[in-house]
């Protein structure tokens, strides 16, 4: 028996080395493998497979019985190595795979997993397949503070096994995945990612069918029906159950007297829906009582004023079943006022039968008729991108349009690939003017399709409209994005009675006046800037944010839920505007602490004693330890420390591993590597970024080569500028010299040109990371990061040192309750605030908000992948921070002027460098003066 | 005497009371907002201020380091002067001259063109469209356009170049300068007396530039000083314009105005009683210009 095991373990690995390695090679997209799928089976077909009988591949299996309250045995998986089952398949044909699951608490909005079958990967999006979390409110009850502004609720993970079929949840697929199987024996592996999952049920099946309507009302013949004609039951949207995603929340709604509920003073969230529910896949769940057996219409109270052309669709539940086919496909109109509508069947008013007592009712975002065509463009784009690469390539991305570049001669494959392009752009196009959508609304399909066309026709003209080609392909795939997009919001549904009366949904004038009224009077009265609960200045501390009003209301919620509970001190949170915190701290009435100062500010304000000194305050090496030197360096000043860090961002290096493929270049590692990898980019007119556009870039670029060289700003204790040592002038003449001799850009857009690809290599700050997993999903998978390139030490190490910007909060003079507010920051800087605030804040506004947190710890807490915060972690120990001391001001000034001075004149650097420092030692001497420093 | 005087006047205000309860709220804003602020900054000019802590005086310092150490602020008096002598009269002339046309016109035409040449002037930070046309990027427009028509064949940095940024800022300045005066001109035209373009007639008026310069030009005279100082005051304060579109401080002070002087020191600097005196210099020149205005306005029509 046990040898039996080992010999299966033994197959299995080697199956799993073959299906790697096919597996990479192979890499079909789902589509492609949807196309040759098999037969679907039918509904009653399933393949079951016995979750407890499996094979561990180096994972740490446990199982749990009665696991999430489920009867029988659950497998819950470990986070590294796969796990394996065998199982049989009756019939051939293309299956789903059906799974119970139990997602297990953690940092990651989602669990995933890869999924092979009989040892490979079938497609190449099951490489990572992703099992949702649902959300819900943390508290039933609706809070309120004691202004009476209704509080968000925070959103938790809900412990409860979810049903669901394996599925894309990009929203680029409607349906789940088909497997192809052929009757006989298989296996099933997962392969772990990072987070647990509990197992309790898997099996390859079809999801059952939905039935027509006429099918429908027939089955339901004979069924007593003792509904009041005039029964109404609403159901407020914003009272939602469980949602996908815990950035589905509900809204605020003032435009309308009419939302339920609706209040003119306070803050009510009242509407639910909109921009964070609007990929295919979403979905969010309600309840509702019903008192009778019997027919009843639902009707919907909505507003979609994002789209007139694709409509969004939905996909309406009862109880978990789609009852009839009309409902899997509800579109919602345009308008840019709230609208009712009963949902139909067949054309005329729907009638659900349902019993007496609890149901639920699940609303799902689906990609509706448009879905293929979306995933097509995405392809395209990308193939686009990959002409214009090959075209610059050839021409340079500003050609001579006097020159003929032969192109039709030299790359005739790009314009057969156009022609192709081509008759699929027409295609999408034929099918979206099928479904009724205007020429207008779809400009940006025809601007490119015209214009591929003439390239195919005449290619000589390919030059002189290179650029509008670039400006069209990202016209293309911004359309797609945002056509992708389906969001529309809900105020009420409502369960009636066959006879009743639908709600007016538009005011009247005279209603939206008063309203209009009602909220200028409040203007007067409510005070906005406070941020939740206010306590008067008297027995509390008064902090100040300075960023948007979700993270105060974030900021807010933690404040209430955490720090107040732990400490007996209120706090006050005001919402300012960037600039009032100078003249506040001018006029004496600035706040107790105020976060979210600039890299600068702190030492600025502590030269004129306005913000005290924290190095002095119990417990401020405790803090101290929890930050890199780097963060903690641009507040120290004479031996004192004026502010904690807050957030850190840094740049590092983002790569596009197809370009580099298709050139044959290996990612850079040090300066010396980059200086060949120009020579082969500029080859093929292609670019390398490093930014140095103003004076903050240059001093980020120029930061970066002197610290690597072993440089400092500043010598002699702060008391002269270090830039016209030996190593600072060398360092300026290799940064002018890459501008100089390789003809880099100084000044683009990073986002645009690593998409399109004519810059595989980017330095840039690590938020670029987030923006680019947002707003471009074509290269999703195609890119990573990494060190910025280094300089190789004697020692035969590689310096990677970048410059780092920081935020950070402190206390003010006037503050009349220091220690308390010392307090507050050792807490709001501690790992665990730091963390809980990233995490609630990504949850609130997604990814692109993800938190750039200064706090070591804290920032291995939030949701990056093991792999790209491996990298961002050894990028963060080379940081080093921008330097303040009096005078500061002048170093990227002065910088930048010599900058300047050498690229547009050519100036000799070395020269131009010591003529400029003298202005930077002169302002920084004068200031030492004025503030009585030696 | 001196009694006497101020009695009688003290008697003549009594008598017109409700006059002065009519201004009495203008003038009470005035002197707040605008009276007394000048005097605090005036104060200021002669000491050391640090913004958060209490000033200290140092007599003339401020002004001594201003005209003999800072070489800079010579630099801004330099662009400051290059902007107002191009931007002040040709502006001054576009706007009565644009009036001058946009009279001669039917009513509806004439509320179209006055909209379409005013927008520019309050749309705020339109101009900032300018930062997008001249893009040092080799996809900005410009670039673009020089490079695709051979002219240039590197992306020039319109904006971080010192040989270019005073220039592209002058023109900016000039397509939204058809602000207040340029509605006060109109405003003007409308103004003149009909009748006296039909006595000018029999009078031997033959050219319709006689009539400008003797009838319509005089006729509007209190505009014209309107106009005058606006266009001064405005060219004179300029940086807005210059710190969003160049940066703030721009390349080697290309484009530093006195205004923008002031601004570095007042804002990034905290030293505010400098830039008092900066301040204090900014509205004697001005004042001087105005003087000076009034003097060439009286000439009008002579």
């Amino acid at each position: 028996m046990k040898a039996f095991r080992v010999i299966t373990a033994l197959v299995m690995v080697l199956c799993m080395v073959m299906g790697l390695s096919l597996g990479v090679a192979a890499k079909t997209p789902y589509k492609d493998y949807a196309e040759k799928s098999m037969e679907k089976v039918s509904g009653d077909t399933v393949a079951e497979i016995d979750i407890t009988n499996y094979i561990s591949n180096g994972m740490e299996v446990t199982t749990a019985e009665h696991y999430g309250g489920r009867s029988g045995v659950s497998v819950i998986t470990g986070t590294s190595g796969e796990i394996i089952w065998n199982f049989s398949v009756p019939v051939a044909g293309a299956y789903c795979l059906a799974i119970d699951y139990f997602p297990i608490e953690s940092k990651n909005a989602d669990i995933k997993l890869g999924i092979k079958i009989d040892g490979e990967y079938p497609f190449s999006e099951a490489e990572s397949v992703t099992f949702k979390k649902l959300y819900k409110n943390k508290n039933d009850e609706k809070a309120y503070d004691n202004r009476g502004n209704e509080i968000l609720s925070e959103k938790v993970q809900v412990s409860r096994i979810i049903s669901d079929y394996a599925r894309s949840w990009l929203g680029d697929i409607a349906e789940p995945f088909y497997f192809n199987l052929s009757a006989g024996s298989h296996t099933l592996t997962f392969v772990a990612e990072t987070d647990k999952l509990a197992i309790s049920r898997l099996e390859f099946s079809a999801p059952e069918e939905v039935p027509e309507y006429s099918d429908y009302i027939a089955e339901l013949k004979g069924k007593s029906d003792n509904a009041e004609e005039d029964f109404k039951q609403y159901i407020q949207a914003e009272d939602v159950v469980y949602t996908t995603s815990s950035m589905m929340v509900a809204k605020n709604d003032r435009a309308s007297p009419l939302t339920v509920p609706s209040d003119a003073y306070n803050v009510l969230y009242n509407i639910f829906g909109g921009s964070n529910w609007s990929k295919a896949g979403e979905y969010a769940t309600w309840n509702f009582t019903i008192p009778e057996d019997g027919y009843y219409n639902i009707g919907v109270k909505f507003r979609q004023n994002s789209s007139n052309a694709i409509l969004p669709v939905r996909k309406i539940y009862i109880d978990d079943k789609v009852p009839f086919d009309d409902l899997n496909a509800v579109s919602f109109e345009h308008d840019r006022n709230w609208q009712y509508q009963k949902l139909q069947g067949d054309g005329s008013d729907a009638r659900f039968y349902l019993t007496a007592g609890e149901h639920t009712l699940k609303i799902e975002s689906v990609l509706g008729s448009f879905s293929e065509s979306f995933e097509k463009i995405d392809d395209i784009v990308y193939e686009l991108n990959a002409n214009y690469r090959r075209i610059i390539m050839i021409t340079g991305a500003s050609p001579d349009i006097y020159r003929d570049y032969q192109l039709a001669i030299k790359i005739p494959e790009v314009i057969e690939s156009f022609e192709k392009l081509h008759g699929q752009l027409e295609d999408i196009m034929d099918v979206l003017d099928s479904k009724k959508v205007g020429n207008s609304e779809m400009v940006e399909i025809s601007t490119i399709c015209d214009q591929i066309e003439e390239f195919v026709e005449d290619p000589d003209t390919v030059p002189e409209r290179l650029e509008s080609f670039k400006t069209n392909i990202g016209a293309l795939s911004d359309w797609c994005v945002t056509a992708k997009q389906q969001s529309v919001e809900f105020d009420y549904f409502v369960v009636c009675g066959e006879a009743a009366k639908a709600d007016r949904v538009k005011a009247n004038i005279f209603e939206k006046i008063a309203l209009e009224f009602k909220s200028l009077i409040s203007s007067f009265i409510n005070d906005y800037s406070s941020i939740g609960n206010s306590y008067g200045y008297d027995d509390s501390i008064v902090v100040w944010i300075m960023t948007g009003r979700d993270q105060a209301n974030t900021l807010k919620a933690l404040i209430d839920s955490d720090f107040m509970v732990k400490n007996t001190v209120n706090v006050d949170l005001k919402l300012v505007t960037g600039t009032s915190l100078l003249s506040a701290l001018i006029a004496g009435k600035g706040p107790d602490v105020a976060l979210g100062l600039g890299n600068g500010d702190p030492v600025n304000y502590a030269i004129r004693n306005a913000v005290i000194d924290l190095s002095k305050l119990e417990g401020f090496d405790d803090i101290k330890s929890q930050f890199y030197p780097s963060a903690i360096e641009p507040f120290s000043f004479n031996g004192g420390v004026y502010a904690i860090p807050e957030t850190q961002t840094f740049p590092v290096m983002f790569y596009r591993k197809d370009v580099l493929e298709d050139l044959e270049l290996s990612v850079p590692k040090t300066w010396d590597e980059v200086v060949t990898c120009l020579t082969e980019l500029t080859n093929v007119n292609m670019e390398f970024g490093l930014a140095s556009a103003d004076s903050t870039s240059t001093m980020s670029s120029m930061g970066m080569f002197l610290y690597q060289n072993g440089g400092s700003f500043y010598i002699d204790d702060y008391k002269k500028s270090g830039l016209t040592t030996e190593v600072a002038l060398n360092s300026f003449k290799q940064l002018t010299n890459i501008y100089n001799s390789y003809r880099l850009p100084y000044a683009f857009n990073d986002l645009n040109r690593f998409r399109s690809g004519e810059m595989p290599l980017v330095i840039s700050n690590y938020a670029l990371y987030n923006t680019l997993c947002v707003s471009a999903p074509e290269i999703t998978g195609l890119w990573g990061i990494t060190l910025v390139p280094g300089t190789l030490k004697e020692d035969g190490t590689i310096d990677h040192s970048v410059m780092g910007t920081t935020t950070g909060t402190c206390i003010t003079t006037s503050s009349k309750n220091i220690e308390a507010s010392w307090k507050f920051i050792k807490w709001w800087t501690s790992a665990e605030t730091q963390a809980a605030y990233g995490l609630r804040i990504e949850g609130l506004l997604g990814q692109a908000a993800r938190y750039a947190t200064a706090n070591v710890n804290a920032l291995e807490s939030l949701p990056w992948s093991e792999d790209e915060l491996s990298k961002l972690s050894e990028q963060h120990v080379y940081v080093k921070a921008i330097p303040e001391t009096p005078g500061s001001y002048f170093t990227p000034r002065h910088l930048y002027n010599a900058f300047r001075r050498v690229i547009t004149y050519g100036d000799d650097p070395r020269q131009t460098m010591i003529d400029y420092t003298e202005y930077i030692n002169r302002e920084i001497t004068s200031k030492r003066e004025e503030f009585g420093l030696s | 005497m001196k009694k006497n005087s101020l009695a009688y006047t003290w008697k003549q205000m009594k008598q017109k009371k409700n006059g002065y309860l009519f201004v009495a709220p203008f003038m009470i804003l005035f002197t707040l907002f605008t009276v007394v602020p000048v005097l605090i900054s005036i104060f200021y000019s002669f000491t050391y201020y640090n913004v958060l802590e209490s000033p200290r005086f140092i007599g003339l310092d401020n002004y001594m380091n201003l005209f003999l150490h800072d070489d800079v602020f010579i630099i801004a008096i330099k662009n400051t002067f290059v902007f107002a002598i191009i931007t002040g009269p040709v502006s001054y002339v576009l706007c009565l001259i644009f009036a001058w046309f946009i009279n001669e016109l039917n009513r509806v035409l004439r509320t179209i063109f006055t909209i379409l040449f005013y927008v520019p002037s309050i749309s705020g930070g339109a101009y900032t469209i300018f930062s997008i046309i001249f893009s040092s990027d080799r996809y900005g427009p410009m670039n673009g356009l020089l490079m695709r028509m051979g002219i240039i064949s590197e992306p020039i940095a319109w904006f971080q170049d010192t040989r270019y940024m005073l220039a592209i800022v002058i023109i900016v300045s000039l397509w939204m300068s058809l602000g207040t005066s340029f509605l006060a001109f109109i405003a003007g035209l409308q103004g003149v007396d009909r009748s006296l373009y039909e006595a000018g007639a029999m009078d031997g008026i033959r050219t319709r530039w006689h009539e400008l310069w003797y009838i319509t030009l005089p006729a509007m005279k209190p505009q014209l000083m309107l106009g005058a100082v606006l266009t001064i005051s405005s060219s004179f304060g300029v940086s807005a314009v210059c710190n969003t579109l160049c940066g703030f401080p721009s390349t080697d002070y290309a484009a530093h105005t006195i205004v923008a002087h002031l601004e570095d020191y007042g804002t990034i600097r905290f030293d505010m009683g400098y830039a008092c005196a900066i301040a204090a210099l900014l509205f004697l020149l001005m004042v001087g210009t105005n003087k000076l205005i009034n003097i060439l306005l009286r000439r009008v029509g002579e």
